[in-house]
């Protein structure tokens, strides 16, 4: 076991080491508490969608040569996060219908898009990397590190000051919009804030995991708190604890980062179902 | 309240069902970093570079969820030496990034002590921000791979490193100081070590061009 932490400690001595540490967490904690607000929007598989988005907006930037892709990506993923939690309300196309066609159609055209025009050496690992972040997170520049801190910062910020109306819309838009709230104006505000930790989670556990990030540390809170405020923060300890551990493991053991902090998120969501279980026996 | 102690309960169930074995354990924290400088002596006077990573695969053994990586097991033959000297190389206050110094305390950067994840990353480095790296010794373990320009005939000759799946695959150039010894086949598993030199760049693209000069292979 020492030498397992004397091993954590020279690890930690590296920069990109350090850089992926700072960001995973700070990006774990972010999806953690959007999480939440999807989770009881029935929103859960928009994570998986927009990811999809962001990776087909991310071929597109790859091959028109973009020099920073980033806010190329954020915009895109953005504007469909807008486009998809608003038709929701539309009648004609179902909210989980909308979703699917955007995830697979991106997918498709990202995918395509790479195979033809990429110019890249290797195709098939920019590609696998982006679907499933196994090392990416590992290849943070200085700036990259900066970005990721100011806009996790300012998503924790808005949900700190948002709170109440964001409580307020997850729980009933109605009554929300009768007290005189501006409904439409935090659905905005909650998908953008969705799309940006979208982008940012991609470089964590890539495309196709992203979903475990925001799902898994809301779903296990709600194993055995029933408070939103005690959802919240639980699942946000939750997602950090299980980042933290999942990337120390990663980098101890190479095992893929993503894949590592997913199954993580798995263990400690039976832990907590075994402990809900174990919780209402007694409670009998 | 209740929820809290039955988390706890099942927490430490889950994280104390596995032990070590306390003696392996007090063998380690027996090392007094006075030794550690002393055996370091020791083994710049010998000759037998290879056995002095016994120790450390001795270390790591003992922790096999840790070692279970291509280059640890392959290394498995070195068993004599005493735990104490590759303690050493783990304190992190002897250790930064740029001067990790391995057991035959000539190489910089040994790749071969990394597990695959760390491996991968500090290969990005190298190889996209070479002039942090420029001078440094590194030895590295992969696959010989080779590109020939098909408008010069020049040949440029790698160490490729994969991960598990082989499509995060991260390579360096080398070029040995002694032509003749080059592998013949690719896919052949090669160790070289060689120093990082900056031999172009092409700034409109944002690339430096690196490789592992004066290299040779163990």
């Amino acid at each position: 076991m020492i030498y397992v932490f004397e091993k954590i400690v020279s690890y930690m001595e590296y920069p990109f080491v350090r850089y992926a540490f700072v960001v995973g967490v700070l990006i774990a904690l972010c999806a953690s508490l959007m999480g939440v607000t999807l989770v009881l929007k029935r929103f859960s598989f928009i994570g998986d969608g927009l990811s999809h988005v962001a990776f087909g907006a991310m071929g597109i930037a790859s091959v028109i040569n973009l020099s920073g892709n980033m806010p190329f990506v954020l915009i895109v993923t953005a504007i469909c996060a807008v486009i998809l939690l608003k038709g929701g309300q539309n009648i004609k196309i179902n909210a989980d219908a909308a979703i699917a066609m955007v995830s697979v159609g991106a997918l498709a055209v990202g995918y395509m898009v790479l195979n033809v025009f990429s110019a890249s050496a290797n195709v098939s690992g920019d590609v696998c990397t982006t679907l499933f972040g196994s090392t990416s997170i590992l290849t943070l520049k200085k700036g990259d590190v900066l970005l990721c801190v100011v806009l996790s910062a300012a998503v924790i910020v808005l949900f700190l000051l948002l709170y109440n109306r964001i409580f307020a819309v997850t729980f009933d838009e109605s009554f929300a919009k009768s007290a005189g709230l501006n409904v439409e104006l935090y659905n905005l505000i909650i998908a953008v804030i969705t799309s940006v930790i979208i982008v940012l989670a991609m470089k964590l556990v890539g495309s196709l995991l992203i979903t475990a990030l925001i799902i898994f540390p809301a779903v296990s809170s709600m194993r055995l708190f029933n408070s939103f405020k005690a959802v919240t923060v639980c699942a946000a300890v939750i997602s950090v604890c299980c980042a933290a551990v999942g990337i120390l493991i990663s980098v101890v053991g190479g095992t893929p980062v993503g894949a590592t902090i997913v199954i993580m998120n798995i263990i400690i969501f039976f832990v907590f179902s075994a402990a809900d279980v174990v919780l209402r026996s007694v409670g009998r | 309240m209740k929820r809290l102690i039955c988390i706890g309960v099942i927490l430490c169930f889950c994280l104390t069902g596995c032990k070590e074995k306390e003696k392996d354990l007090d063998k380690v924290n027996n090392i007094t970093a006075s030794s550690s400088l002393e055996f370091k002596e020791i083994n710049k006077d010998t000759n037998e570079d290879k056995k002095e990573e016994a120790p450390k695969e001795e270390v790591t053994k003992e922790t096999p969820k840790i070692e279970e990586t291509p280059k640890a097991e392959a290394e498995e033959n070195k068993e004599e030496i005493p735990a104490v000297p590759d303690y050493t190389e783990t304190m992190p206050e002897e250790k930064t990034p740029e001067s990790e110094t391995s057991s035959q305390s000539d190489v910089d950067i040994d790749l071969t002590k990394l597990s695959s994840t760390m491996v991968f990353g500090e290969v990005y480095s190298i190889v996209n921000f070479p002039k942090d790296y420029a001078g440094q010794k590194v030895r590295a373990h992969g696959q010989f791979s080779y590109y020939e320009n098909p408008e010069t005939k020049e040949r440029y000759y790698a160490v490729v490193i994969e991960d598990a799946t082989a499509c995060c695959a991260q390579g360096i150039e080398f070029v040995l100081s002694d032509e003749s010894t080059y592998p013949q086949n690719i896919g052949d598993e090669i160790t070289v070590v060689g120093e990082v030199e900056v031999y172009g760049e092409m700034p409109e693209y944002g690339i430096i061009f690196c490789h592992l000069a004066n290299a040779y292979l163990e």
